[in-house]
C-alpha cells in the first residue's frame, strides 16, 4: 500500500476513534516500506492510543534508528517513556527533541510534564512557560503552569491560572481537573467537586478525575482537609526529603515521651502533644477509609468508590455497627464483661488493619478480598472471646 | 540445494487457487529464495506480509529477501520491525496469559442499498452515484428479530405505519422524517435490526458504515456525504442507516482539527435538510458509543429519539438460540432451560454459544464414526468457553449514565441498570 495513501486512511480512523484500525493500515503499509519514518512515528502514535507502550516504545526505537536527527521522533519517545513512568529516560529524550527543534512548543510542554513527574518544579514552570510564549494556547503548558504553580505553593496563582486554562479549554478533562487540584490545595473544597464532576462529565472512565472527586468529597471533612494540607506540603520535597520528614514525625511522639520523663514539669504540655501527633499519625491509616464509609451514602460518592473501596468500607461499616450492638449489650446487662479490654482491643486492630489495607493497598483484589479476610478473621476471635465472657457473666 | 523448478510452478498454481493461504505462500517464498530468486521471494514475502503485517515468519523471509537482493536498508527495516513486533509478542502473551484480549471491533460492511424482495429478484445496482454502492436483497423482516418490542414499536410509529398509511399520514400531517439512534452494547442486533427494517420496508435501504466514513475522510467528505443524502433523497421513502454513527458524527470536542468537524457539520446541515427536503428519509444511527457521539445529532429534527438495544430478555434468547440451531441435527434440547442459563448473553454471544456446542458433537461424531445430535450436554460443555460479553459495556455506560446524563440522555440505561441492581 502507498504510504501516502495508508497515512491518510489511518488519520481518518484515527478521527473517528478508531485506532486499533488506523494501526492496522499503517501495520499494512510498514509491511512494504518498513523504512518510513512518517509511518513509524504514527504506528508509534497509534499504539500509544492504544495503551500499547511496548509496540509503540518498539515503533520509535525503530524511527530513531532510520531518521536520528527527526525531532518528531525523539519527542514521540519521551511521550512513551512518561507513559511507561521512566522520566529520567523520558527526559533525556524530550531534551534531545527540544535540541534538534528548539521551536517545538510541543516539545517544551511535554518538558514540563516530565519535570513536574521528577520534582523539579521550578524547571518545569521554565519550561511551561517557554512553551506558551511559543504557542499562548498549549493546552499541555497550560495545564502543566497551572500545576508547576501548586506544587511551588503558590497556590493562588496556581489557581488563576488553571481558572485561564479551563476558560480556554473547556472541554479539556485534564485541565478540569488541574483545576479541582487547584481548588483543593486552596482548600474551595465546593470549586474541587464542581471541577472534578466536571472533568468526570467530560470522560467519565477517567480513573485520575474519579481519584480526584473522592479527595474533594473527604476534604468537605476537616480533618481530612488538615491530612490533605499535608500531604500537598510534603509533595513539594524530593523523596528523600519526604522520607526524611516522615520518619521523623513518626519518632516525634517517642523524642516528646522522652522529653517529658526529662523534663517532669513539661508534662502536662508534651503529652498531649504527642497524643495529637499520634491521632494524626493514625489518621492517615484509617480517617480515608472511614470517610469512604459515609461516602457510599453520598449521591456522587457512592459511584466514586471503586468496588473494592466500598467492600473495604462496608467492612468497616459493619465492623463499627457490631462495635455498637456489643457497647449496647454489654450497657444493656449492667455488668462490667471480663474480656472487654480483649474485645475492644481486637476491634481497634481490625480497624486498622481494613484501614490500612484501605488506604495503602493498589490492588483491588485485595482491597476487596483482604477487607473481608480481615474482617472474618478478627470477627471471628472477638466473637469467641465476647461469648466465652458473657457466659462469665451468666 | 537445487529446487526442482516444477514444485514451485504447481505450488504458484495451487496458491492462485488459495490465495489466503498464507503457509503455503510462505513456504513458496522460502522455496524461491532457495532457489537464488530472490526478488520474487521478496515479492511473496511482502503479499504475506499485505495480508498479516505482523508476521513473523513472513518479516523474516522479507529480510532474508531483501538482503539477497542487495536492499541492505530495507533488509534493516524488516529486520527492526520484526524485533519491535517481537518484543509486542512477548506482552501479548503475557496479557494472554493474565486475560482475554478484547477483538477489536468489526469492520462494517460497505455501503450498498438494499431491497426488499423474494428470491426472484437480483440484486439491483443502483446507478453509480458513489464508488461502491450497490443493492442487495434482504429476506430478513422484524418479525424474525428476536424481543426489542420497544424499539419495534417506535419504528412502527415514526416510519413504517406513517409510511404505509399515506392518507392518514396527510390527515395528521405526520412528516416521514427524523431519526432514531439505537445505542447499546455490541453484539445485541442493532445492525441485524437495521437490515431487518430494509426486508419490512419494501422500499429503499441506504447503509453506510464505517469504512465508507474513512473513504469519505479520503476524498471530498462533505461532497460524499452530501451525494449519500441525495441518493436517499431521490429514492424516497428510504431508510438511511448509518452504522457506527460515533465514527461519521464524532463528537466535536473529541476532533483534532477543523477539517474533520467539517463532516460532522455537514452531517448535522444534512439532516437538518437545510438544502434539500428530507420528506421520506428516515435516518437511522447505531453505536455502541453513544458518549461519543456529538450532542447536536440529539437536537429535534436530527435524532428525535433515543433507543436502548438491550441484551435479549429469556424468551428472545430462547428464540435466537432455536434460530441458530436450525437446520442441525438436535436432540431434545430445552432452549427455554438454556436460555435461562444465559443471562447478559448477547445476540452474537448465543450464536456462538450454539457455534460451540454445534462443534463439540461434530467432533465427537468425526472420532466415532457417527453422526450424533447436538445435545443439552454439548451446550453445557461449550458454556464453560463462552462468556456474556456485555458486562464490560454495561461497567463503562454505568460512569457515563451517572456523570453525563444531561437532559436525561440515558434514562432509560439507567432505568435499566436500577432494575438489575447495577446502580
Amino acid at each position: 500500500m502507498d504510504p501516502q495513501e495508508a497515512l491518510v486512511r489511518a488519520r481518518a480512523y484515527r478521527s473517528a476513534g478508531r485506532p486499533r484500525e488506523a494501526l492496522n493500515e499503517i501495520r499494512r503499509a510498514l509491511a512494504s516500506d518498513p523504512e518510513d519514518p512518517y509511518l513509524l512515528l504514527y504506528a508509534a502514535i497509534c499504539a500509544s492510543d492504544l495503551d500499547e507502550y511496548v509496540d509503540a516504545l518498539g515503533y520509535a526505537q525503530s524511527l530513531i534508528g532510520v531518521a536520528p536527527d527527526w525531532a518528531a521522533g525523539h519527542h514521540q519517545l519521551g511521550v512513551i517513556y512518561l507513559q511507561l513512568k521512566r522520566p529520567k529516560e523520558a527526559e533525556a529524550s524530550i531534551r534531545q527533541s527540544i535540541e534538534l527543534d528548539p521551536e517545538s512548543d510541543d516539545a517544551w510542554a511535554a518538558l514540563a510534564i516530565v519535570l513536574i513527574q521528577r520534582r523539579k518544579q521550578k524547571e518545569s514552570l521554565e519550561a511551561a512557560e517557554t512553551a506558551l510564549s511559543i504557542d499562548a494556547d498549549n493546552s499541555t503548558a497550560l495545564n502543566a503552569r497551572a500545576q508547576a504553580l501548586g506544587l511551588l505553593g503558590r497556590t493562588g496563582e496556581a489557581m488563576d491560572a488553571a481558572k485561564m486554562a479551563a476558560r480556554q479549554l473547556p472541554d479539556d478533562t485534564d485541565t478540569h481537573q488541574v483545576l479541582g487540584w487547584a481548588a483543593l490545595r486552596a482548600g474551595r473544597v465546593d470549586e474541587a467537586m464542581a471541577s472534578f464532576t466536571e472533568a468526570l462529565r467530560l470522560d467519565p472512565t477517567d480513573g485520575d478525575a474519579r481519584e480526584g472527586l473522592l479527595e474533594a468529597l473527604r476534604g468537605r471533612f476537616w480533618p481530612y482537609r488538615l491530612l490533605l494540607g499535608y500531604y500537598f506540603w510534603i509533595s513539594r520535597f524530593g523523596t528523600q526529603m519526604r522520607w526524611t520528614i516522615i520518619i521523623a514525625i513518626t519518632l516525634l511522639p517517642r523524642a516528646l515521651r522522652w522529653l517529658s520523663t526529662q523534663n517532669p514539669a513539661w508534662r502536662p504540655v508534651l503529652i498531649p502533644v504527642a497524643a495529637v501527633v499520634v491521632l494524626f499519625i493514625w489518621s492517615q491509616w484509617f480517617l480515608a477509609p472511614l470517610i469512604n464509609v459515609s461516602l457510599m451514602f453520598h449521591r456522587l460518592g457512592r459511584y466514586a468508590l471503586t468496588r473494592g473501596q466500598t467492600a473495604n468500607a462496608l467492612c468497616i461499616l459493619v465492623l463499627l455497627a457490631s462495635t455498637f450492638v456489643l457497647v449496647m449489650t454489654v450497657l444493656a446487662t449492667g455488668k462490667p464483661l471480663d474480656g472487654a479490654g480483649a474485645v475492644a482491643g481486637m476491634g481497634v486492630l481490625t480497624l486498622f488493619c481494613l484501614g490500612g489495607i484501605g488506604s495503602y493497598s493498589k490492588s483491588e483484589r485485595l482491597l476487596k478480598w483482604g477487607s473481608v479476610a480481615v474482617l472474618v478473621a478478627f470477627g471471628l476471635i472477638q466473637i469467641v472471646v465476647f461469648v466465652g465472657a458473657m457466659k462469665g457473666i451468666s | 540445494m537445487s529446487i526442482d523448478p516444477s514444485v514451485i510452478a504447481a505450488l504458484r498454481a495451487a496458491l492462485v487457487a488459495d490465495p489466503e493461504n498464507i503457509g503455503m505462500r510462505l513456504h513458496v517464498g522460502q522455496l524461491l529464495l532457495t532457489a537464488n530468486q530472490a526478488a520474487e521471494a521478496l515479492a511473496e514475502a511482502t503479499e504475506v506480509l499485505n495480508r498479516q503485517p505482523t508476521h513473523a515468519e513472513g518479516l523474516k523471509l522479507a529480510e532474508q529477501a531483501a538482503e539477497a537482493v542487495g536492499d541492505v536498508i530495507r533488509a534493516s527495516g524488516y529486520r527492526r520491525l520484526r524485533e519491535a513486533l517481537g518484543m509486542a509478542s512477548a506482552q501479548n502473551l503475557i496479557e494472554s496469559s493474565l486475560g482475554s484480549v478484547p477483538e477489536p471491533p468489526s469492520k462494517a460492511e460497505p455501503m450498498r442499498m438494499t431491497h426488499r424482495g423474494g428470491d426472484e429478484e437480483e440484486p439491483e445496482e443502483e446507478e453509480g452515484d458513489i464508488a461502491g454502492l450497490r443493492a442487495v436483497t434482504s429476506d430478513i423482516t422484524l418479525s424474525q428479530v428476536a424481543g426489542m418490542k420497544d424499539v419495534k414499536q417506535r419504528l412502527e410509529m415514526a416510519f413504517l405505519a406513517p409510511m404505509r398509511n399515506p392518507d392518514l399520514r396527510k390527515l395528521y400531517k405526520k412528516s416521514l422524517k427524523g431519526g432514531l439512534l439505537l445505542y447499546g452494547p455490541p453484539g445485541c442486533g442493532k445492525t441485524f435490526l437495521a437490515r431487518a427494517i430494509a426486508g419490512e420496508l419494501g422500499s429503499k435501504f441506504l447503509s453506510i458504515g464505517l469504512t465508507d466514513v474513512v473513504d469519505m475522510y479520503i476524498g471530498e467528505s462533505e461532497k460524499n456525504l452530501h451525494r449519500v443524502f441525495e441518493l436517499a433523497r431521490r429514492n424516497k421513502p428510504c431508510v438511511l442507516f448509518i452504522d457506527e454513527i460515533d465514527a461519521l458524527g464524532r463528537k466535536r470536542s473529541l476532533m483534532r482539527n477543523s477539517g474533520e468537524r467539517n463532516v460532522v457539520n455537514q452531517l448535522l446541515s444534512e439532516m437538518d435538510g437545510v438544502e434539500a427536503d428530507n420528506e421520506g428519509v428516515y435516518v437511522l444511527g447505531a453505536t455502541n458509543h453513544p458518549w461519543d457521539v456529538d450532542s447536536a445529532l440529539r437536537r429535534p429534527g436530527r435524532f428525535d429519539r433515543t433507543v436502548l438495544v438491550l441484551p435479549p430478555d429469556a424468551p428472545a434468547r430462547a428464540q435466537i438460540l432455536e434460530g441458530a440451531m436450525e437446520d442441525r441435527p438436535v436432540n431434545k434440547l430445552d432452549y427455554q432451560k438454556l436460555a435461562d442459563q444465559a443471562e447478559d448473553f448477547s445476540g452474537a454471544d448465543l450464536v456462538h454459544w450454539a457455534e460451540a456446542a454445534s462443534e463439540q458433537a461434530m467432533a465427537d461424531s468425526i472420532r466415532t464414526g457417527t453422526v450424533r445430535s447436538v445435545d443439552m450436554g454439548d451446550f453445557k460443555q461449550a458454556k464453560k468457553d463462552v462468556k456474556p460479553s456485555t458486562r464490560p459495556w454495561f461497567e463503562t455506560a454505568k460512569n457515563f449514565a451517572v456523570y453525563a446524563n444531561e437532559g436525561g440522555t440515558y434514562d432509560d440505561l439507567i432505568a435499566y441498570l436500577k432494575s438489575r441492581r447495577w446502580m
